[in-house]
């Protein structure tokens, strides 16, 4: 392969690529580089990757004493498909897994007291941590994990309710501005069932 | 209404006239639309396609459009027997033909076979065989490598 290859050509080998492939070839030239680490790029890579592969299933479990995920074939015969390498990030006593989409995973864990989010892409082996909010003690609260496909972003929200049944301001963390906001939404007036756990993202809403 | 046995002539840049029937050269989405607008009565020019590539994506528009009535596995059987004969250098003025005609199952043909075929290379490889020039400077290669470590493991 000789002569110059046009640009969309490029992308349209690339996108059949898997990561690690691409992690690699980041270093073959600048262009390249530039291509492969481009938002717009890494979006088409995601959806040409979830419309081509085979759904798995995401299991963690505790084996020879230390908490471990794998990924295992949605199917009768329930194959692990493969382990996947958990980040180091100092030894934390326990994780929570909170939810999983467009290939990230997300959970909460404890380093002694300290509770921190953990946002993690094991297809690029790397993660990102940011801290809980303060809440008190007395509110009961629930997550909720999903992409906001508007402003490409990923968002965690935090609802919560006090002893005395009133909601607090849901807490909104988004992932591009690396920050917690306060919102000025008050949830719908449902039955809560309160348990720091997550709640499903589905099409674009959590539910 | 133009009858399913109308002729497309489709010229290749190397001067080879190439007679087409229709149902066949509307396969590529390009040909389809000058038909539609009315711009295909006289040959058509393909400036940047061989001869000899052009016969190739004919046969494999022709293949399709007889195989309409079998099983999807039959084509996929079909279209891997196309694909594994040809090589590297073919298949890159394949892909580049295939882009410009727009054919879009053959598009996606060629361009997996070329992911399948690289996917395990190293960057050294792959400069070789797309002729790219290393731009970095050996620091910022470096780096760009060290970031990534774990994916020059070449296991899976």
């Amino acid at each position: 392969m000789s002569d110059y290859i046009p640009v969309e050509v490029i992308v349209e080998i690339l996108k059949r690529l898997p990561v690690k492939s691409l992690l690699r070839f980041r270093s073959v030239c600048k262009t390249w580089n530039t291509l492969i680490s481009h938002p717009s790029f890494i979006s088409t890579h995601l959806q040409a990757s979830l419309s081509n592969n085979t759904p798995f299933l995401l299991l963690s479990y505790w084996r020879n004493g230390n908490e471990n995920f794998f990924l295992h074939y949605d199917n009768d015969g329930f194959e692990e498909f493969k382990q996947l390498q958990f980040p180091a990030f100092g030894c934390a006593s326990y994780s929570i897994l909170l939810g999983s989409f467009n290939g990230l995973i997300y959970l909460q864990f404890w380093k002694g007291d300290v509770s921190k989010f953990l946002l993690w892409n094991p297809s690029i082996q790397k993660c990102i941590s940011f801290p809980r909010p303060i809440i008190s003690d007395d509110v009961q609260i629930n997550f909720g994990f999903g992409f906001d496909s508007i402003t490409n972003d990923y968002k965690l929200v935090i609802i919560g309710l006090e002893k005395g049944g009133a909601w607090i301001k849901p807490f909104l963390f988004s992932l591009n501005e690396n920050c917690w906001k306060r919102v000025n939404a008050i949830p719908p007036d449902y039955t809560f069932d309160p348990g720091e756990i997550s709640v499903p993202f589905v099409n674009g809403a959590v539910h | 209404m133009a009858s399913t046995l109308k002729k497309i002539i489709l010229k290749s840049c190397d001067g080879k006239i190439l007679e087409v029937e229709e149902a066949v050269a509307v396969q590529s989405q390009m040909i389809k639309n000058m038909i539609e607008d009315d711009c295909a009565n006289e040959e058509i020019p393909l400036p940047d396609i061989t001869g000899e590539i052009l016969s190739m994506i004919i046969e494999y528009c022709k293949m399709h459009v007889d195989g309409e009535n079998n099983s999807n596995n039959e084509l996929i059987a079909r279209d891997a027997d196309f694909i594994t004969r040809v090589d590297l250098n073919t298949l890159y003025y394949l892909i580049v033909a295939a882009n410009f005609l727009n054919v879009k199952s053959l598009l996606d043909l060629t361009c997996q076979r070329v992911a399948d075929i690289i996917k395990g290379k190293s960057p050294e490889e792959i400069r070789l065989t797309f002729n790219i020039k290393n731009d970095f400077t050996p620091e910022e290669e470096e780096e760009i490598r060290k970031k990534n470590a774990w994916a020059f493991d070449y296991k899976d």
